[in-house]
């Protein structure tokens, strides 16, 4: 049944090309995307590795809470504190480790405690957690291939446990190379309301 | 809604191959971490590495371990193997990808960091799990909820981890390595010390063809106000959420706890929360006399893995009655409610136990096991 959360991977629903927006609001799911201000890419976050700071990290962390903060908020009330999470994030930790790999064995860098802790996608969803006061599960989980159902059948589990829940997905804007692929960070509400929560894109230049 | 059995476990581990031998051997309290010379430790710390069972080397050790303790696992369960219809779980840092196809892309990684790889084991339903040291509590916690909704019939949960000159440089740069070994919940304790292993849980509906200890609750949160250190109030908020998880769905009474078996690492800042939090909740039960200990000074940090060995010593501490010592404890910290075990420690059959995991990122987990 196309559309049904339940038979459909939430990340069918979240192959977007264009701002939500522009969709009719009776179709749009309750998700919510990185805007950039780069034409080629619309429906995007970026936060490329400089190898010197924390904070391309802290703003890609910061554009994780709003992107949850608008999902979350399109849950009902009674179950926006305690719904589950599923963060999939495979492309994320593929990235993170070749890049931890790839500093470990330059003799020129010297490992901060930032690059160990860089590691886990957890990192990412913590201050989200620490601000909202939401305190729901939470399953850094993701098909260790792509197409092998896993994470749709966990997503359709959960839903059906808790009646609601937000999938969120990092996804690269390009090949996994050594150098900051750029992410796509959106997340969507499930089930959608029968009536279509119109979310407004948030925009990369928000970005604190 | 369907309790989840716990009707199968394999493990490899420093202590040998099986789960038999782990409690074994764990309830010695005799440690096998041991100084090495050699890499990944940085300056002769001691490590904990897993007896040689004759691997050829052809085959990542992650694969083989993983391969392993899921067949031992698959045959307490009484199955040959995996039915195409169940959910693999594989807890880990990062799955085995292709190899990147850009010239621009990274070369693969290394067998030791990736996976296990277990796409040519199973091709049903498999799903990835990462969240640090608490990867296999994570894990086991999603399982439980798969189980419990009904529509999973199996579900199995899997991982790996091989000493690596990486896993252990991550330990290393947050300064969470012992120079001496780990002495979990000892005053004098000073770090962790890496281990390597692998293991697996088979978890089916309670009431089904094989019985085993019910994963009565289970408690998954990211939270606290630190990346790198888990803070009491989080622990305690998980450990309350699996009891009162078992009291709703298992009708598992929270003052039947028995044993804790601690994430409890040997780091100065890990333990003393956990201890706080564990003290809090022996408060909040009424209990006066909480066993709890630790696997970790005897076989070390299995890191994403390191929930397995929990898991199996308090499936076995309730079914033999005996909760184990903590290897490396000779001056515990001084405690109200909690018992830190330096030795075998007699507790009532229809006890319950919690195992808790923590991780980098805020991750938190406790699973609550119960008599079947």
């Amino acid at each position: 049944m196309p559309g049904d959360p339940l038979t459909e991977p939430p990340s069918t629903e979240l192959q977007l090309t264009e701002p939500p927006s522009a969709q009719p609001p009776s179709t749009q799911p309750p998700s919510t995307e990185l805007q950039s201000t780069e034409p080629r890419s619309p429906l995007v976050a970026s936060a490329p590795y400089t190898g010197e700071s924390s904070a391309r990290l802290l703003s890609l962390s910061r554009a994780v809470s709003l992107v949850l903060r608008d999902a979350f908020a399109a849950l009902p009330d009674d179950l926006r504190r305690d719904a589950p999470l599923v963060l999939a994030a495979r492309d994320y930790c593929a990235w993170a480790v070749a890049r931890y790999i790839r500093c470990h064995d330059d003799p020129a860098y010297r490992l901060r405690p930032f690059d160990a802790v860089r590691l886990e996608p957890a990192e990412l969803i913590r201050p989200y957690a620490a601000e909202s006061g939401w305190r729901g599960s939470c399953y850094v989980a993701d098909d260790d291939l792509p197409g092998t159902r896993g994470r749709a059948l966990v997503t359709e589990h959960l839903l059906r446990a808790h009646g609601g829940l937000v999938t969120c997905e990092l996804r690269a804007l390009a090949d996994l190379g050594l150098d900051d692929p750029g992410f796509r960070i959106s997340a969507v509400a499930l089930p959608i309301p029968a009536t279509g929560a119109a979310i407004s894109p948030t925009r990369a230049e928000e970005i604190p | 809604m369907t309790a989840a059995a716990i009707t199968g476990l394999g493990l490899v581990s420093p202590y040998g191959h099986g789960t038999e031998v782990f409690w074994q051997k764990l309830l010695t309290g005799d440690p096998v971490t041991e100084p090495s010379p050699t890499s990944p430790a940085t300056a002769g710390e001691p490590v904990a590495r897993v007896p040689p069972a004759g691997e050829t080397g052809a085959t990542p050790r992650k694969q083989t371990w993983a391969r392993e303790a899921l067949a031992e696992a698959l045959r307490a369960a009484g199955r040959a193997e995996l039915p195409p219809t169940a959910l693999l779980v594989i807890a880990g840092s990062t799955p085995c990808l292709p190899h990147p196809t850009s010239p621009h892309a990274a070369s693969p990684l290394p067998d030791e960091v990736s996976g296990p790889d277990l796409r040519d084991y199973f091709g049903g339903a498999r799903v990835y799990v990462t969240h640090a040291c608490a990867s296999a509590a994570f894990a086991m916690a999603l399982a439980q909820q798969c189980v419990t909704g009904g529509t999973a019939d199996i579900v199995a949960v899997v991982g790996a981890s091989v000493l690596n000159p990486y896993d252990y440089s991550s330990m290393d740069v947050v300064r969470a390595v012992s120079p001496t070994g780990a002495r979990p919940f000892d005053t004098t304790r000073d770090g962790i010390t890496v281990g390597e292993g692998a293991g697996a849980v088979i978890l089916e509906p309670a009431g089904g063809r094989r019985r085993g200890p019910l994963l009565a609750g289970a408690s998954c949160r990211v939270g606290g106000g630190s990346a790198s250190a888990s803070d009491d109030e989080t622990i305690a908020a998980c450990m309350r959420d699996a009891l009162a998880q078992g009291r709703e769905r298992s009708r598992v009474h929270p003052g039947r706890l028995g044993y804790v078996h601690a994430h409890a690492t040997g780091t100065p800042q890990g333990d003393a929360a956990e201890l706080l939090a564990l003290e809090g909740v022996a408060r909040e039960l009424g209990i006066h006399d909480l066993p709890s200990g630790s696997h970790k000074g005897a076989i070390g940090h299995l890191l994403h893995s390191s929930a397995f060995p929990g898991l199996v010593a308090a499936v076995n501490a309730l079914r033999d009655g005996i909760a184990p010592p903590t290897a490396g404890l000779e001056t515990p910290e001084p405690t109200e409610r909690v018992h830190l075990l330096r030795r075998p420690h007699r507790i009532a059959r229809d006890s319950t136990a919690l195992v808790n995991g923590f991780g980098f990122g805020g991750s938190n987990a406790s699973l609550l096991i119960a008599p079947s």
